[in-house]
């Protein structure tokens, strides 16, 4: 005779047994797709927090100095509704608010636009002037321009700072060239400046001596005519750098104006010994056929 | 009345082999034909062969009531292991000639080369891989005489073709191989078997899910399907009888099938 009572306490330890293995897949996949989910929601929202601040922030190339005043205004006015209103008054005035809130946003951000543009346009015309001359001068990079430069529109007030004094000098029509990374050194400057501005980058080139104004105060006095000063600045220049081509060019040009040309001849000549330079052997070229104008 | 029918239906499935409850499925129907048309011709040895539990045995005892009645045939059902027995056993039944003792081979082969039939008496040997290797032989060189054929059946397993190989790939002129039933021959198995015994409802049973469910529990085997279903309705004549409403006798219940194979060990719960 069976056992059947026993049998069905077998069967359904079987039934268990059986039933594990599937348990542990539909509970596992369950897990995995929990985790996975999770995973991808909050990666969505960091994206989408990302996306906005970054909205916010990139949105007009200036955004540091507006957001701290919207922030600022964001928490006036969610402190004065907190005082007496119910939390359903609330969510409702908190996105009022909110509403409310990017409107000075947008405003503020195209008051800030007015206020950086000359640095972009300053960006912009260093790359333009770098594409369109390829003429070279050699020139110590002034690396504190560049970065503060580049940085500027994003960062910190004194970068800022810097930017709006540099823009300045770039209203009124100076074009910096500086070369890719390989010419690092080579610099083009035109000029086009008043007595008054002049002076100013005279006086910030006596307090850092920086080459680059050397050059760029050299290369003016010599498009204005006045040889003789731009030949003592272009000798200033090589004394603190004597590895920039342009510097010796305007330097023996300057000779030849006036009226030294054998020394410039000279002072041409050993350059070229040192430096090899095609340039400086065309201006010598010029010089002893009697080319250069 | 309903536990009867489960009484009925249970003894149906004893493993017992009675030629009487031969089942004829298609494709076993044709080799058994193919095997009786063998036996006719002058063979001198036939090999039956397959798993265990692919009715071999219920096949030559079938053999054995059809031919009994047109030729000259003794079935050994269950093997006779010493040599001397063995062919004095034969001399008994063939020659009908009652020794005093044993007769060994030497003395049987004399005897029966003296002898002539009209039609060469037909041995059938059932479980044959019981037989040691020398009787075999013995066996061999008895039917090289072509006084006595011999159809005998092996358990296919590795030691068994060994066996097969030296021994009998020169002699046997006819090899038939049974297997195990397919999915539909084990329903029609199934339903046959119960039909035979007048248990219809239990046969109406048997749908499809619950023969799959048997399949793969037996792969088709006939002794594992038998020993199977007899634990079965064992346990539905017990339910039927102390808790009837755990039972539905409309189908056969997957629980009871399982609790069945735990029972008699396919399931290793």
């Amino acid at each position: 005779m069976l056992n059947t009572n026993e049998l069905e306490k077998k069967w359904l330890h079987y039934k268990i047994k059986s039933y594990i293995p599937h348990a542990t897949i539909v509970i596992s996949s369950i897990i995995i797709v929990v985790i996975v989910s999770t995973f991808d929601y909050v990666q969505t929202n960091n994206t989408t927090q990302n996306k906005n601040n970054t909205s916010l922030t990139a949105s007009n190339n200036e955004p540091l100095q507006p957001i701290t005043q919207v922030q600022e205004i964001k928490v006036a006015v969610v402190e004065k509704k907190e005082l007496n209103e119910t939390p359903q008054q609330k969510q409702k005035e908190t996105s009022a608010a909110q509403q409310e809130i990017i409107k000075p946003i947008e405003t503020l951000a195209i008051e800030s636009k007015t206020v950086i543009e000359p640095s972009l346009n300053f960006i912009d015309r260093i790359r333009i002037a770098s594409i369109s001359q390829p003429q070279n001068v050699q020139a110590t990079p002034t690396k504190t321009l560049q970065s503060e430069t580049i940085n500027a529109p994003v960062v910190e007030a004194p970068a800022v700072e810097v930017v709006e004094e540099e823009s300045k000098v770039i209203k009124k029509e100076k074009e910096f060239s500086f070369a890719n990374k390989e010419t690092k050194n080579s610099l083009n400057i035109k000029r086009n400046n008043s007595q008054e501005d002049i002076n100013l980058v005279i006086k910030r080139f006596k307090k850092s001596n920086d080459p680059t104004l050397g050059l760029f105060i050299a290369k003016y006095y010599y498009d204005a005519g006045d040889y003789n000063l731009a030949y003592n600045y272009a000798l200033i220049t090589n004394q603190l750098d004597n590895n920039i081509e342009a510097c010796w060019i305007i330097f023996t040009k300057s000779l030849v104006k006036l009226d030294q040309k054998d020394k410039a001849i000279q002072t041409l000549k050993d350059y070229i010994k040192h430096s090899h330079s095609s340039n400086a052997q065309t201006l010598l070229d010029e010089i002893v056929t009697g080319g250069m104008k | 009345m309903k536990s009867n029918l489960f009484e009925n239906s249970k003894n149906t499935f004893l493993d017992i082999v009675i030629a009487e409850d031969y089942i004829q499925i298609d494709r076993v129907s044709k080799i058994y034909l193919s095997l009786q048309e063998s036996v006719k011709k002058p063979l001198k040895m036939i090999l039956l062969y397959g798993k265990p539990g692919t009715g071999k045995s219920m096949f030559l005892t079938k053999l054995y009531h059809d031919l009994l009645a047109t030729k000259v045939v003794y079935l050994y059902q269950t093997p006779i292991l010493d040599d001397d027995e063995f062919f004095t056993t034969l001399a008994k039944d063939i020659l009908d000639v009652k020794y005093q003792g044993y007769l060994n081979f030497t003395q049987f082969m004399k005897i029966i080369e003296t002898k002539s039939f009209d039609e060469a008496p037909i041995v059938l040997l059932d479980e044959a891989q019981l037989y040691s290797n020398a009787l075999i032989e013995k066996i061999r060189l008895l039917s090289d005489t072509r006084k006595i054929k011999f159809v005998i059946t092996l358990h296919k397993t590795e030691k068994e073709d060994l066996i097969a190989k030296e021994h009998f790939q020169t002699r046997i002129w006819e090899s038939v191989e049974l297997e195990n039933a397919s999915l539909s021959e084990l329903k029609i198995y199934i339903q046959k078997k119960l039909m035979k015994a007048n248990c219809f409802d239990s046969a109406d049973m048997f749908k499809d899910n619950a023969v799959k469910l048997i399949y793969k529990l037996t792969k088709g085997n006939y002794r594992d399907t038998n020993k199977l279903l007899y634990t079965l309705f064992e346990i539905y004549s017990h339910y039927e009888e102390q808790a009837p409403h755990k039972i539905n006798t409309n189908k056969i219940s997957t629980k009871i099938v399982e609790m069945s194979a735990i029972h008699t060990g396919l399931i290793h719960a």
